[in-house]
């Protein structure tokens, strides 16, 4: 008996035999890792005018920014296998020779950029698509200024005018850097100026407690302060920043968690001035992170606000008219959506991070955007490993937690979901996960969702 | 009680060695006890009655050679007058008168010389008759054997001449009887049928002796006097019997009535002479179940007594070993002793076929199926050679064991491992750096290797177990027999003792030794 149960413990081994085997499951996985050194911390993603669908990943360390194409024409996330696009040559072929990358303190997709030819009267491509990097050191030998950059996928760099007479170079120069990376300063998307499809920049720095918009990248101007009332000083002003459409113009969104309370400001280019047109209300804490995204399908962006450990949704329909001139600002009142952390598939919520990080993407192509939040230190098979909640949110709804991603192997403070990002590829909104902890930024293909697309790589 | 009886005939011989002017009797030449004699007497007493005189006269004289009896001449010299050889006859019934002249019948024996003689002038000497010959025991002579503790003392032989004489009355005239004998012991007289009365008188310092005889056909009566008690002695003869003939060397064990225990007095063929009364017997030899009797002594009479042994259901197997010092010996399965030279294994095991294995230290074991036959002994031979050293066999085996065993652990580490990542793929949790892929494909590459490795060993030792140029143990089994009664000799091994020594004026060591 003892022989048979031998025999059978070995022919078992046995079938472990095939060491091949083990290659399948590097093919076609659920989660694809993009793997660096200090990576994870941010993460965005952008398709660009050739469907190149970029992933970008972030962290605080001299490494900066990369860049990785999901390859051309990808239309589903089966496709072809992710592939680094080798595109962190900011540093030693751009900004300075044989130096480190960037810090990425902040990575924002910019998109397309594009400029109206004065000829034939119509938009001409620029570039197929750029990222906006926050602001940090910008060389280890100092040569070059701090301050915003762009990046584009075909090698176009922009450097932003470092706020000089605005106090923005005074205000880094005056802070050591590891104050000054650790900052949270920068947000960009695109901005439409009606004659060009153009970036604009909105930095801040809660460090001095201002923020600043550079209405564009093509030109060195300078940047355009956006900073409130006197009122606001000690309160975090600048702890989060976001760019939103509304009423066919842009926003400039600035917070104040010390006071519970988000700035929304207008810039006038030609003028250089800015209006604080509506104010986002809570308690104390909210705004501690903001995120802007087209949630409804209608022409303006929606806000998700972190009040306190639970998302806020802002619609962009609600915002209220903009007071005159001399006037407070006017109160831009919350929807009915409140999205919070539940202890389903992982636990220990009060003490998570939830609701550090957003992202918006119609995740099980139901036609009806999804919201992914970033809970990085969420407990996952008994271990802090973090964790990312999915809601398909609606009006009026319970608007309860619909599926939990978390790593297939949890990890120790590897801060999954410390950041997340969404962007097509093909014709896929792409949910990209940071995991600070481990140095990885993961493309999460396949959700739990109900109504997930069942590719290969989707199959259980 | 019977005395036994002793019978002889005559066959036609043509030609005798006495009529050819031969001596007339044989002398004594040979050397024997009373039984030996008795040996030949029965022979020639079976063979007279079958009508073969010739061979019956040559026992009967072979008896005579061992025993001077003139019984035996008598009964020689009538196998002869059977087949009508005249002059053998005539020539042993006058040698029969000659050495015994006080035979009671000696006037019947000169008439039959002289009938004899007679028919010889009659002219059909040499001449056998064709008709047919009568041969009954009666017409053989008996043998009264006196003996007396001490010898050489008086005896008497009295016969009972009239059927209405009296119980005889030692000292009394006893009418109706007569002397027929008279001598000292040892004391040998041949005698017709008839009832006789042995009177030892008062001799010297021992009280007078006597006893009834009643002398039957073709017997031997001996009595042996134990004057100081004033009795005879009853003698008794055991011999043992198998179903393959007489075997010899049981011991017989007696008990006379009354004593509590009983005595070993000797082994068989056996013989001693005893006092009346009753005795419980008991034989027993190694091999046969032991077999008891009562039997009854009565003074004046030979008690003949064969045994017919039984095999036991047993038997023996011993064990002998060549080329080693010491072995294990086993036999079916269980360890029955250690062979050193000088001093065999022996084991009593039921009758049947027994496995008998012996080993030893860097020997090759013997192994064999031994038939053992009840009751008796099989002596099995045994050379144990040299074995192979198996050590790199064992290190070998063990050695692929370990990597055998690390590659199942490895193995099932890997299928561990290929569960859980079938599991986070199920939940749509798998990337391609999950760190358990690279170690599955380690542990299954590791397993792989261990069994390659394993399987190598495996293979070399079993080709290190399986190789063996040197030649095996060898053994045989002697013919089984009957058990061997004498003790396997000891032999004590030659040793050296070195002990300390000292006295006032030395000190060291003393070597002494023993061979």
């Amino acid at each position: 008996m003892r022989a048979l149960q031998v025999l059978l413990f070995a022919s078992t081994a046995l079938t472990a035999c095939s060491w091949s085997v083990y290659n399948d499951y590097k093919s076609d996985t659920p989660m694809f890792a993009i793997s660096n050194r200090a990576f994870g911390a941010r993460v965005a993603i952008t398709t660009d005018t050739e469907g190149n669908a970029i992933v970008g990943a972030g962290g605080v360390a001299p490494d900066g920014a990369r860049f990785y194409g999901l390859g051309q024409g990808t239309s589903e996330p089966s496709g072809a296998p992710l592939t680094n696009s080798a595109q962190c040559e900011i540093a030693s072929d751009k900004i300075t020779a044989g130096s480190a990358c960037l810090s990425a303190t902040t990575l924002s997709p910019a998109g397309v950029l594009q400029e109206l030819d004065a000829k034939t009267a119509t938009l001409k491509q620029v570039h197929p698509g750029c990222f906006a990097i926050g602001y940090g050191r910008r060389s280890d030998t100092s040569d070059i200024e701090p301050g915003p950059i762009v990046y584009c996928t075909d090698g176009g760099l922009y450097t932003m005018k470092p706020a000089g007479d605005s106090g923005l170079a005074k205000a880094f120069a005056s802070r050591n850097e590891q104050e000054i990376r650790a900052q949270h300063v920068a947000m960009a998307t695109v901005m439409h100026d009606g004659k060009s499809v153009n970036p604009g920049i909105v930095v801040a720095t809660d460090v001095d407690e201002r923020a600043w918009v550079y209405p564009t990248i093509r030109s060195q101007v300078d940047p355009i302060e956006i900073t409130a009332a006197a009122d606001t000083r000690g309160e975090k002003y600048g702890a989060a920043v976001a760019m939103a459409r509304s009423k066919g113009a842009h926003i400039f969104l600035v917070s104040a968690p010390g006071i519970g309370k988000v700035f929304a400001w207008t810039v006038d280019e030609k003028t250089a001035t800015s209006q604080n047109v509506a104010c986002l209300e809570g308690s104390v804490g909210l705004g501690e992170t903001l995120h802007a995204a087209n949630f409804d399908g209608d022409a303006d962006d929606d806000l998700f606000v972190n009040d306190g450990g639970t998302i806020k949704v802002f619609l962009g329909k609600d915002r209220p008219a903009a007071p005159a001139a001399g006037q407070p600002c006017a109160k831009w009142p919350e929807s009915s959506i409140v999205l919070k952390c539940e202890e389903k598939g992982a636990t220990g919520c009060a003490t998570s991070g939830f609701g550090s990080t957003v992202a918006v993407g119609d995740f099980n192509k139901d036609g009806k955007k999804d919201v992914a939040i970033g809970a990085p230190f969420a407990v996952t098979d008994g271990v802090a490993s973090g964790a990312v909640y999915l809601y398909s949110p609606t009006v009026g709804g319970t608007n309860e937690v619909l599926d939990v991603r978390y790593l297939g192997k949890p990890q120790e403070n590897a801060a999954f979901g410390a950041s997340v990002a969404s962007g097509l590829v093909g014709t896929q909104d792409t949910l990209v996960v940071g995991a600070r902890g481990k140095n990885v930024a993961y493309v999460v293909w396949c959700t739990g969702l109900p109504g997930t697309a069942g590719s290969a790589r989707c199959r259980k | 009680m019977s005395a036994v009886l002793f019978a002889s005939a005559i066959s036609l011989v043509p030609r005798s060695p006495y009529a050819q002017g031969t001596a007339a009797a044989p002398a004594p030449a040979k050397t024997g006890t009373v039984a030996d004699a008795k040996a030949h007497m029965d022979k020639g007493q079976g063979l007279f009655l079958e009508k073969k005189f010739a061979e019956a006269a040559v026992e009967f004289r072979a008896a005579y050679q061992i025993k001077p009896f003139s019984t035996f001449l008598f009964n020689e010299a009538v196998c002869h007058e059977k087949i009508k050889k005249y002059d053998d006859a005539i020539a042993l019934f006058k040698k029969y008168v000659e050495v015994d002249p006080n035979a009671p019948d000696k006037p019947n024996v000169l008439a039959r010389i002289a009938k004899l003689e007679a028919e010889k002038a009659g002219g059909d000497a040499g001449a056998p008759s064709t008709g047919p010959v009568a041969a009954t025991i009666d017409e053989m002579r008996s043998i009264v054997v006196v003996e007396s503790v001490p010898d050489n003392a008086p005896v008497e032989i009295w016969q009972k001449t009239s059927a209405t004489a009296g119980k005889f009355v030692m000292g009394a005239e006893n009418p109706g009887w007569t002397r027929v004998a008279s001598g000292n012991t040892v004391f040998t007289q041949s005698l017709p049928l008839g009832n006789y009365h042995v009177v030892l008188p008062k001799f010297q310092d021992y009280r007078a002796t006597e006893t009834d005889v009643t002398v039957a056909a073709a017997t031997i009566s001996m009595f042996k006097a134990n004057l100081s008690q004033g009795a005879f002695f009853g003698v008794m003869k055991i011999r043992t019997l198998s179903e393959s003939g007489e075997v010899r060397g049981a011991h017989v064990l007696l008990k006379k009535e009354g004593d509590s225990k009983f005595v070993d007095r000797g082994v068989t063929p056996y013989e001693e002479s005893l006092e009346s009364g009753m005795y419980s017997i008991r034989v027993e030899l190694p091999g046969f179940k032991p077999m008891e009797r009562k039997l009854e002594v009565t003074h004046g009479k030979i008690d003949e007594q064969n045994f017919n042994l039984d095999r036991t259901d047993d038997g023996l197997i011993r064990v002998e070993v060549a080329n080693v010092d010491s072995a294990q010996v086993l036999i079916d399965g269980e360890e029955v002793g250690t062979w050193t030279m000088g001093s065999p294994v022996e084991k009593k095991v039921p009758a049947g076929t027994h496995r008998v294995k012996v080993k030893a230290d860097d020997r090759k074991t013997w192994v064999a199926d031994v038939d053992v036959p009840k009751g008796h002994m099989v002596v099995v031979h045994t050379e144990l050679k040299q074995s192979v050293a198996r050590g790199s066999a064992w290190t070998s085996a063990i050695a692929a064991a370990a990597f055998i065993g690390g590659g199942i652990y490895l193995g099932l580490q890997s299928n561990k491992l290929r569960d859980e990542l079938d599991a986070a793929k199920g939940g749509l949790r798998l990337d391609q750096e999950d760190p358990r892929i690279k170690r599955g494909q380690y542990f299954a590459i590791g397993a792989d290797a261990c069994f390659a490795v394993g399987g190598v060993l495996a293979l070399i030792s079993v080709y290190n177990f399986v190789k063996d140029p040197l030649p095996p143990s060898k053994g045989y089994m002697e013919k089984p027999r009957d058990f061997d009664n004498t003790p396997a000799p000891v032999k004590k091994s030659a040793s050296f003792h070195v002990t300390p020594a000292w006295s006032p004026s030395f000190a060291g060591f003393a070597l002494s030794g023993e061979f």
